[in-house]
C-alpha cells in the first residue's frame, strides 16, 4: 500500500476538499445563483454587501447550507460510528447499523409517521434509538461484562426483530405504507435549522470521546486480553464506545432516514490510505465522509431534476465500486483489514 | 383489448349463470367499488378490500383483504358471479382467480376519459346499462362545464400548481392529479414524465407555484406548516395565501369522485370563473314619465359549478330610490332568478337618456354588474317630418331621421316637421322653438328657425323650414340637424333632436349664368349701356364657355369665349353701342351661353326699355349713379361671401391673345432688364474689391 506520509499534509488537504466541495455544491442546484453572488451571501455576516437578492440569500442560506452542513454532521457521524463499530466488534461487516440502533430509530418514526405525528417524527425516532440502544445493552451485558459476541448477536437479532415491527407496521398501514417507505429511503432535504444545530452538537460530542478513546481502539484490535495486559479498562471503553456511536447514529438516522453503506465503506477507504491508526482514521473518515455525502446529495437532487433520488441508492451505487477499485488497485491494503 | 375482455366476460356471464346478469360480485380495488356503488350495485357486493372506505356503507362489506394481496380463499368462499379487478398490478391475482373458473372482469383506467369509459362497460357487465349511461352523461356534463369554463384561459391565465401528497412528493405527467390540475385550468410547475415523485424545497421555490394544493392522504395539513417553510416566504402562493387541502381519495382514485375533485380544483384555480352568473340585460333602461315610479326586470341564471349567495347593491343616487324586489338571495346551480328594478324619476330629471350607475350582484367568488339608464319620456316630439327637394316629396325621410340623396348646388330642401305635446293633461310646453342646422357647408353652418310657439297638452303644430344649397356647395354628405327646445310649465326643460343626411352631388357638365344685368335698364338719348355677366361653373370638370348676347331687332350679337375651371366663376362686361335710328319701346336681350361642345346651354333675358331723348341729363346722370352703387354693392357683397374666389375670377379674366403676347414680351424685357442691372452690379462690386486690395 502506498502509505500517505505526511499526515498533516494529508489532514490539510481533506480540509482543502471539504471546503472545496462545500463550496462548490452549495451553487449547484435548480435556481442558478452566480457565484459571486453566493459568496457575497455567505460573507454577508462578516461584511455588510449591500443589495443581497433577498431569494437567493434565503436559497442559500436557509436551504442549501443546512442541507449541506447536516451532509457533513450525517456523513462525519456515520463514518466514525463505522469506524467504532467496526473496532469495537472486532469485524470489518459492521457498520453503524448493525447493532438495531438504526432500527430502533426507524421503528420511532414509523410510529410517528403512522399516527400523524409529523414535525416529532425525529424525537420519536432518537428515542427509538435510545430505548433499542438500552435493551441491547442489557441484552448483552454478562455480569459485569460485554461480551462482543453477545453484543453482536443481541444487536443483529434486536435489529431483525425491529425491522419485522416496522413491516407489520406497513402492512397495518396499508395504503399509508408509503409514507414510511419514503422516511426509509433516507433523505437530507427536510430537516430544519434548530434540529441541526442539535444533532451537530450530539455528534461532535460523540466523534470527542470516540477520537479521545483512539489509542485505546487501537489496543482493542490487538485482542482483549492483551489491551487488559496493557493496562486498560477495557470494559469501561466497550461500554463508552458503544454508548457514543449509538447516539451519534440514532440522532443522525432519526433525522434523515436510513442512509446505507457510508459507515462501511468509508473506514475502509480511509484505513487503505492512511492506515489502521485510528486518531487518524476518526479523523480521515470524519472528513472524507462528509466529503462523500455532500457529493453524493448533490447527484441525489440535480440528477433527474426536478425529481429527486433517495440518497441511499447514489451512496450504494457510487460508494460501492468505488470501495471495489480501491480494493483492487492496493490489494496490499487487505493486510490491514485482516488485522483485525 | 378491454373490448375482447368484455366480450369474453359477458360470454362467461351468460354460459355460467342462469340469470344474465351477475348477482354476487367481489371488488378488489377501492376504485371498482366506488363505481359499482354508484351503479346502485351496493346490494350486490359480497366482497371488498380493506382500503374501502367509500361510500361509508363498503365499509361494512366482508373484507377479502388488500389491494395487492387479496385473500384468494375468501374470494372463492363468497362464490362470487364475476370479480372486478384492475389492469395492470393485479394481473397475478387475475390469473390465479380465472384458474378457478371464476368470472374477472379488469378495468383499465389510464386516464380520467377512461374512468367514463369503464364505468359504462361495467354498467354493461353487470345489467345496468341506463344507470351507467345516466351517471356517464351527468358526469361528462359536469366535466364539460368545467373545461368549457377553462377553454378560454390564455397560458398567462392559468395559474402554476404544485401539488404534494407528501412532504415534497407530488405529481408528475402520469398521475391523474396531473390531468385533473390541466381540466381544472392550472399547470403543473413540474413537466416531468413520472408518476408521483419527491422533490425538495428549491425545486419548488424555483417553479415560484400560484397555488399548493395539499392532498395528504387521511391527514389535514395546517397550509401554516407549508407557509413556514424555509424560502416558501417567495412563492407565489404563499404570498397569496393559496394553500389548500383537497380530498387525496378522490384524487388519486379512478372512480366517479374524481369529477368532484376537479370541481374542487377547479373553484380553487378559478373561483372567479367557475362560479359565475348570467344577468339578462346586461344594461336596463327604465323609461317613463317625470316624478313617477317606473321599474324593470333582470333574470340572474347561475352558470357556476357550485350554489352561490348573491347580494344585490347599487351605486346610484339616493334620490332616484332604487330598489330591488329582493336584495339577496341564494341561487342553486343552473337556477334562473327574475328580479325587479324599480326607480323613481324626480320631476326636474334632464329629459335625456342618462346613465344613473351599476346595480353591482355579488356573489361567494364573482361579482357581476349591469348598468341602469333612466329614460324620462320625452313628451315634446317630433311625430313627423316630410323632406321636398326642390318641390319633389322624399321617401326615405321620416320622424327618425334619413337621408336626401342627388342634392345639386342651388336645390332647395323643404322640410315639414311636425311637432306634438305628448302629455294628456296639465302641461304647456312653451316657448317651442324648431332650429334646422345644416352643418359645415363652405366652412360655416347654415342655419334657419321656426317661430316661437306655445303646445297645450295634446296637440300638435306644424312648422316649415327651408334651406336653399349655394351654388359653391363642394360635393359631400352634410349633417342636418333639426333640433325641438321647449320649456313647460314646471320648469323642465325639453330637447328633441332629429339628424338628417344631405347628400350633394354636382352634374358632370353644368355651368349657369348665375347673373346678368344691364346697365341702364332705360336709355333715351344716351346710345352706351353695359351689360354685367356672371357665370359660374357648377359642374365637375373645367368647360369652354361661349357667352352670346343677341337682338336681331336692335343687332346686337355679341360673342364671347370663356374659359371657366371647376368650382369657378367668371365675371364679364359688354359695353354696347346701340345704333340712333332705334325706335322707342321694350326690347329683350337674349343671354346665352353654350358649354360642353355647345351640347348645353343656359339662357337669361335682359330687359331693356328705349324712351324718347327728353330728359335727358337727369336721367342720365340718376342712372350713373345708381350704376356706381349697384356695382360698389356687388363687389361689397361678394368680396364677404367669397374673397377668394373674386380673385381667381379676376385672374382668370379672358385676355386676347394679342394681349397675352405683349404682356409676354414686357415680361421677358423686364427680366433682361433686372439681369443686366444685376451683372453691372456685380462687376462694380468686384472692381471695388480688386482696387481696395491693391491699396
Amino acid at each position: 500500500m502506498i502509505k500517505i506520509r505526511n499526515k498533516a499534509l494529508f489532514f490539510l488537504s481533506l480540509i482543502f476538499i471539504l471546503v472545496l466541495t462545500m463550496s462548490i455544491c452549495i451553487s449547484i442546484g435548480p435556481v442558478n445563483i452566480p457565484i459571486k453572488e453566493t459568496v457575497k451571501i455567505l460573507l454577508s455576516h462578516i461584511v455588510d454587501f449591500q443589495a443581497i437578492n433577498q431569494t437567493y440569500s434565503t436559497i442559500i442560506l436557509k436551504i442549501r447550507l443546512p442541507r449541506i452542513i447536516l451532509a457533513v454532521i450525517t456523513g462525519a457521524a456515520l463514518s466514525v460510528a463505522g469506524v467504532a463499530f467496526q473496532a469495537l466488534l472486532r469485524n470489518p461487516l459492521a457498520d453503524p447499523y448493525v447493532l438495531g440502533v438504526s432500527s430502533g430509530a426507524a421503528l420511532g418514526a414509523s410510529i410517528g409517521i403512522a399516527l400523524g405525528l409529523l414535525s416529532l417524527t425525529p424525537f420519536i425516532g432518537f428515542i427509538g434509538a435510545l430505548v433499542t440502544m438500552y435493551i441491547v445493552y442489557n441484552l448483552a451485558k454478562t455480569g459485569q461484562r460485554i461480551p462482543v459476541t453477545s453484543l453482536l448477536l443481541a444487536g443483529v437479532v434486536m435489529g431483525a426483530f425491529l425491522a419485522s415491527l416496522i413491516s407489520l407496521l406497513m402492512s397495518l398501514l396499508g395504503e399509508n405504507m408509503h409514507k414510511i417507505m419514503f422516511w426509509l429511503m433516507g433523505s437530507l432535504s427536510h430537516a430544519n435549522t434548530n434540529l441541526i444545530i442539535i444533532v451537530f452538537v450530539l455528534v461532535l460530542i460523540g466523534i470527542i470521546i470516540i477520537y479521545s478513546l483512539s489509542r485505546e481502539l487501537n489496543i482493542i484490535l490487538l485482542g482483549e486480553e492483551s489491551a487488559q495486559h496493557l493496562g486498560v479498562s477495557i470494559e469501561l471503553v466497550k461500554k463508552i464506545l458503544f454508548v457514543s456511536a449509538s447516539l451519534i447514529t440514532g440522532a443522525v438516522v432519526s433525522i434523515t432516514g436510513l442512509i446505507g453503506f457510508v459507515g462501511l465503506i468509508i473506514p475502509h477507504t480511509v484505513r487503505l490510505l492512511i492506515g489502521p491508526k485510528h486518531n487518524n482514521l476518526i479523523l480521515g473518515s470524519a472528513l472524507v465522509g462528509s466529503i462523500f455525502l455532500i457529493i453524493a446529495d448533490t447527484i441525489a437532487r440535480t440528477i433527474i431534476a426536478p425529481a429527486e433520488i433517495p440518497i441511499g441508492v447514489i451512496t450504494a451505487l457510487v460508494g460501492a465500486p468505488f470501495f471495489l477499485f480501491l480494493l483492487i488497485k492496493k490489494k496490499k491494503g487487505l493486510k490491514n483489514i485482516s488485522s483485525f | 383489448m378491454k373490448r375482447i375482455f368484455l366480450f369474453i366476460a359477458m360470454f362467461l356471464i351468460s354460459i355460467l349463470s342462469v340469470n344474465a346478469y351477475p348477482e354476487r360480485i367481489v371488488s378488489i380495488a377501492p376504485s371498482n367499488t366506488e363505481i359499482l356503488f354508484a351503479l346502485g350495485l351496493g346490494d350486490n357486493i359480497v366482497g371488498v378490500t380493506d382500503y374501502c372506505d367509500y361510500p361509508e356503507e363498503a365499509r361494512d362489506k366482508p373484507k377479502v383483504g388488500d389491494f395487492s394481496n387479496p385473500s384468494i380463499e375468501t374470494i372463492v368462499s363468497l362464490n362470487p358471479d364475476i370479480v372486478f379487478a384492475v389492469a395492470g398490478v393485479q394481473m397475478p391475482i387475475v390469473e390465479n382467480l380465472r384458474n378457478l373458473n371464476i368470472t374477472v372482469y379488469q378495468v383499465d383506467i389510464s386516464s380520467i376519459d377512461d374512468i367514463l369509459t369503464e364505468i359504462q362497460n361495467i354498467g354493461d357487465v353487470t345489467g345496468k346499462t341506463n344507470e351507467a349511461e345516466a351517471l356517464v352523461s351527468g358526469l361528462r356534463n359536469r366535466i364539460n362545464v368545467v373545461e368549457e369554463k377553462t377553454r378560454a384561459l390564455s397560458e398567462n391565465e392559468k395559474p402554476k400548481v404544485y401539488i404534494e401528497v407528501w412532504t415534497y412528493w407530488t405529481a408528475g405527467k402520469n398521475t391523474f392529479a396531473y390531468d385533473l390540475i390541466e381540466k381544472a385550468g392550472g399547470k403543473n410547475v413540474f413537466d416531468v414524465e413520472q408518476s408521483w415523485f419527491l422533490t425538495n424545497a428549491e425545486n419548488v421555490i424555483n417553479a415560484n407555484p400560484d397555488v399548493i394544493l395539499l392532498a395528504y392522504h387521511g391527514v389535514y395539513v395546517d397550509p401554516q406548516e407549508i407557509k413556514s417553510r424555509e424560502g416558501f416566504e417567495f412563492i407565489n402562493a404563499v404570498q397569496n395565501n393559496k394553500v389548500y387541502n383537497i380530498d387525496s381519495d378522490a384524487v388519486v382514485r379512478a372512480g366517479p369522485r374524481i369529477v368532484d375533485s376537479l370541481e374542487e380544483m377547479a373553484l380553487i384555480l378559478h373561483p372567479g370563473i367557475m362560479n359565475s352568473f348570467l344577468i339578462e340585460p346586461t344594461t336596463l333602461t327604465l323609461e317613463g314619465d317625470l316624478n313617477n315610479a317606473v321599474s324593470g326586470t333582470i333574470e340572474i341564471t347561475n352558470t357556476g359549478i357550485a350554489d352561490d349567495e348573491i347580494s344585490i347593491s347599487t351605486n346610484i343616487d339616493s334620490k332616484y330610490d332604487v330598489s330591488f324586489s329582493q336584495d339577496s338571495f341564494s341561487l342553486n346551480k343552473g337556477k334562473s332568478k327574475s328580479i325587479t328594478v324599480t326607480a323613481f324619476i324626480p320631476e326636474d330629471e334632464e329629459i335625456k337618456t342618462k346613465l344613473l350607475g351599476t346595480i353591482y350582484l355579488t356573489g361567494k367568488d364573482y361579482s357581476n354588474s349591469l348598468l341602469l339608464y333612466l329614460s324620462p319620456n320625452n313628451n315634446l316630439r317630433i311625430e313627423d317630418i316630410d323632406a321636398y327637394l326642390d318641390g319633389k316629396k322624399e321617401s326615405k325621410i321620416d320622424e327618425e331621421g334619413g337621408k336626401i340623396d342627388n342634392v345639386l348646388p342651388g336645390s332647395t330642401i323643404k322640410l315639414i316637421i311636425k311637432i306634438n305635446n305628448d302629455y294628456e293633461e296639465d302641461v304647456e310646453i312653451e316657448d317651442i322653438l324648431v332650429t334646422g342646422t345644416l352643418i359645415d357647408i363652405n366652412d360655416k353652418d347654415l342655419e334657419e328657425e321656426s317661430d316661437e310657439f306655445d303646445l297645450k297638452p295634446g296637440k300638435s303644430e306644424t312648422i316649415t323650414l327651408t334651406f336653399d344649397i349655394p351654388l359653391n356647395v363642394e360635393e359631400d354628405n352634410y349633417e342636418l340637424d333639426i333640433n325641438v327646445e321647449g320649456e313647460d310649465n314646471n320648469g323642465v326643460e325639453y330637447l328633441s333632436s332629429v339628424k338628417l343626411k344631405i347628400e350633394v352631388e354636382k352634374e358632370k357638365n353644368k355651368v349657369i349664368i348665375q347673373s346678368t344685368k344691364i346697365n341702364p335698364e332705360s336709355i333715351s338719348c344716351q346710345r352706351n349701356i353695359k351689360v354685367y355677366n356672371k357665370i359660374i361653373n357648377i359642374g365637375r370638370t373645367d368647360e369652354d364657355v361661349k357667352l352670346l348676347i343677341q337682338n336681331s331687332e336692335l343687332g346686337i350679337d355679341l360673342e364671347k369665349n370663356i374659359e371657366i375651371e371647376e368650382d369657378k366663376s367668371v365675371e364679364t362686361d359688354f359695353s354696347l353701342d346701340l345704333r340712333d335710328d332705334i325706335p322707342n319701346g321694350k326690347y329683350n336681350l337674349d343671354v346665352t351661353i353654350f358649354y360642353k361642345d355647345n351640347q348645353k346651354t343656359d339662357k337669361k333675358i335682359l330687359d331693356l326699355s328705349i324712351d324718347n331723348c327728353v330728359e335727358k341729363t337727369n336721367s342720365n346722370n340718376k342712372e350713373n349713379n345708381n350704376e356706381k352703387v349697384l356695382a360698389q354693392n356687388q363687389i361689397k357683397s361678394e368680396d364677404i361671401q367669397n374673397p377668394k374666389e373674386k380673385i381667381t375670377a379676376q385672374i382668370i379674366q379672358p385676355i386676347t391673345e394679342k394681349n397675352s403676347k405683349s404682356a409676354r414680351i414686357r415680361g421677358v424685357l423686364l427680366y433682361i432688364l433686372f439681369g443686366l442691372i444685376f451683372v453691372v452690379l456685380v462687376c462694380l462690386l468686384i472692381l471695388a474689391i480688386i482696387l481696395t486690395r491693391r491699396k
